[in-house]
């Protein structure tokens, strides 16, 4: 080392090197790697984790770290998706590939557009489907819109249209799920607990909801296939479906996923306070099942169970507007089976189902095929996702090149409206290995013009 | 005013204004009170680099008062200002010298300043340009070299 300065000075330094200068320093002798207190990986975690505006709840230097790096690793698990780098601190491991997409600008462009959309009243939303689920953001046409980063904890109330403000026993808390179509955000509290929030009477507030009740219940479902692994929560309206895995044995027809769908209903005290009622209304144990693919239409929560050979398995719920004591919940079971399919993906109206270059949809109802759509393999997407309405198929494709040294991305979004047959493409391209196509999102809306409803599709990148 | 002497025994006479950016030199003042008569002695700065310390306190003297840190803003080393960026062109000496200085005189703007800098010509380096910038020479086995290659691969862009 450099034995001018000594070593407070060379720490102090380093607080202003970047991470793969702070790497860098670490590789040149024993004094600078020794520099590097116990404490150092976790603040360069979190350092890191500033650069690159990833969005952590736990302080990596505190006990809670190692639960919370825990849960994101559970694939599906919702912050895994959303954080998109996760620095295991304790491992020294990655677990998922860095993207540079959520620049400060980038967010902050985001939620500007997104503001300007919700603040407008004379806006409603249609759909505004996430082209995957790696973003922080929960969409629905009404309900909680949720933002959360490493700094702020932002929510909207679309059913209103406007920003709220939010309970202090939340802001500390760790978003999981904005509930579609109610009053209902879910939380996780630093001991693990799951929490919930409800919009007050005047849905300016975000309000703490005492929900030692429903704890219990997720809980409850969680334990009772042991060690298996917790499937992402969803919901809507009123009824929030919590499932889980069993644990690997190591033979595919062993496994088996279980659900519980949990309904909740508020209750306002007269001391200003909000306490949930929960109970279970429905559990459906599918055997032969290795993975889920929850998807959530108007009303209707799918579950698509892959058992592990791509043959699948479709079941549903209808979450209707819930009495007390009477939900109008529906479910059906095992009604569609799909098999050998590339991956399969369902709004309200339609399935859809890839097999090679061929996109096949299919009605709900039956078994008839109501759309067949070629493409090239240069067109195959390796993606689709329908809109609510049915009438848009959006397959995403990915290419990369090399330009020079550099690796870069192209990517482009077909569009594809299934009754009229028509097709419109968006193309854009990054030089990065970051994945931009995780932050892009189509936004139907429809915008009130002298007294009508037109409709419009924009395509965000954010 | 308020007089102060280097460790090479030079004498500076400076304004009070001047003065108070260094948190050490304003205790002392509060300390023992003013008197023109008696020279605050400064035995850890020589009297070069006590002559830039007060370039660069007259040059901000006119500057708000710093702001409380914010433990949760992340430190850059890309917000210098020009004028200080012409202030720090100097030799490697000089400069750690500058920051032993400023760490000894408690002015933290300064100090941030220069730590600032050497992050700056640290940035971007390879690991054998940073040994030959500060003269180091490897101490590492191949498999320490190694180890630590794995050791930070959690945190390095693949």
């Amino acid at each position: 080392m450099n034995t001018v300065l000594p070593r407070e000075l060379w720490q102090q330094i380093m607080l202003f090197c970047t991470v793969p200068d702070i790497v860098t320093l670490r590789k040149v002798c024993h004094s600078f790697h020794n520099l590097s207190d116990p404490s150092t990986n976790a603040s360069l975690w979190r350092k890191k984790a500033s650069e690159e505006r990833l969005s952590y709840a736990a302080d990596p230097a505190s006990s809670h770290m190692a639960s919370a790096l825990d849960v994101r690793l559970l694939p599906g698990e919702d912050y895994y998706d959303v954080v998109r780098t996760i620095y295991s601190w304790k491992n020294r491991t990655r677990i998922s590939q860095i993207s540079r997409a959520q620049t400060t600008t980038q967010i902050d462009h985001s939620i500007h557009t997104l503001q300007s959309l919700t603040n407008n009243t004379h806006r409603r939303f249609l759909v505004a489907e996430p082209i995957s689920h790696k973003f922080l953001i929960r969409w629905s046409s009404s309900g909680p819109l949720v933002f959360q980063n490493k700094e702020e904890l932002r929510v909207f109330n679309l059913t209103r249209g406007s920003e709220v403000q939010i309970d202090e026993k939340l802001r500390s808390m760790r978003f999981i799920y904005a509930v579609p179509h109610s009053n209902w955000v879910v939380f996780k509290d630093a001991f693990g607990e799951y929490q919930l929030g409800a919009f007050h009477t005047d849905n300016t507030v975000l309000q703490f909801v005492e929900s030692a009740d429903f704890a219990e219940l997720v809980a409850d479902t969680y334990a009772s296939f042991g060690n298996g692994q917790i499937i992402p929560i969803r919901g809507y309206g009123d009824i929030i479906v919590v499932g889980i895995k069993s644990p690997p044995t190591g033979n595919l027809a062993d496994a088996s996923i279980r659900l519980a769908a949990i309904d909740l209903n508020l209750i306002r005290h007269d001391t200003n306070e909000l306490s949930v009622k929960a109970a279970v209304r429905w559990t459906k144990t599918v055997q032969h099942a290795t993975s889920l693919f929850v998807d959530n239409h108007d009303g209707f929560l799918i579950f698509v169970f892959n058992d592990g050979f791509f043959n699948f398995k479709v079941i549903g719920i209808r979450c209707g507007t819930l009495v007390v004591g009477h939900p109008s919940m529906q479910y059906y079971d095992e009604y569609q089976e799909v098999c050998r399919a590339d991956f399969i993906t369902c709004s309200r109206f339609h399935l859809v189902a890839k097999f090679g270059e061929t996109l096949k949809v299919y009605d709900h109802g039956g078994t008839s095929m109501v759309a067949k759509i070629d493409m090239t393999s240069s067109q195959s997407p390796s993606r689709v996702v329908i809109s609510d309405d049915g009438s848009l198929i959006l397959g995403i494709e990915t290419k990369t090149n090399i330009v020079g040294k550099v690796l870069e991305y192209s990517f482009s979004v077909r569009a594809t409206d299934i009754s009229l047959g028509t097709s419109e493409y968006h193309s854009f391209s990054q030089t990065s290995d970051s994945m931009l196509i995780t932050s892009g999102l189509f936004v139907i809306y429809e915008e009130l013009k002298h007294g009508v409803w037109e409709r419009h599709r924009k395509f965000l990148v954010i | 005013m308020v007089k102060i002497t280097s460790s090479d025994n030079q004498e500076f006479t400076i304004s009070k204004e001047i003065a108070n950016q260094s948190v050490l030199i304003k205790n002392m003042l509060e300390d023992v009170g003013e008197s023109d008569d008696q020279p605050i002695p400064l035995p850890n700065v020589s009297g070069a680099i006590l002559q830039k310390v007060i370039e660069y306190a007259t040059m901000h003297k006119d500057d708000p008062p710093p702001a409380p840190e914010d433990e949760t803003k992340l430190k850059t080393s890309e917000d210098i200002e020009e004028r200080d960026k012409e202030f720090m062109q100097l030799d490697q000496g000089t400069m750690f010298e500058i920051i032993l200085a400023a760490n000894y005189l408690d002015m933290k703007n300064l100090l941030d300043l220069g730590c600032k800098t050497v992050a700056n010509m640290i940035k971007g380096k390879s690991v054998e340009e940073v040994r030959k910038l500060f003269n180091i020479v490897n101490d590492f086995t191949p498999e320490e070299e190694e180890q630590i290659r794995k050791e930070n691969e959690w945190c390095e862009d693949r």
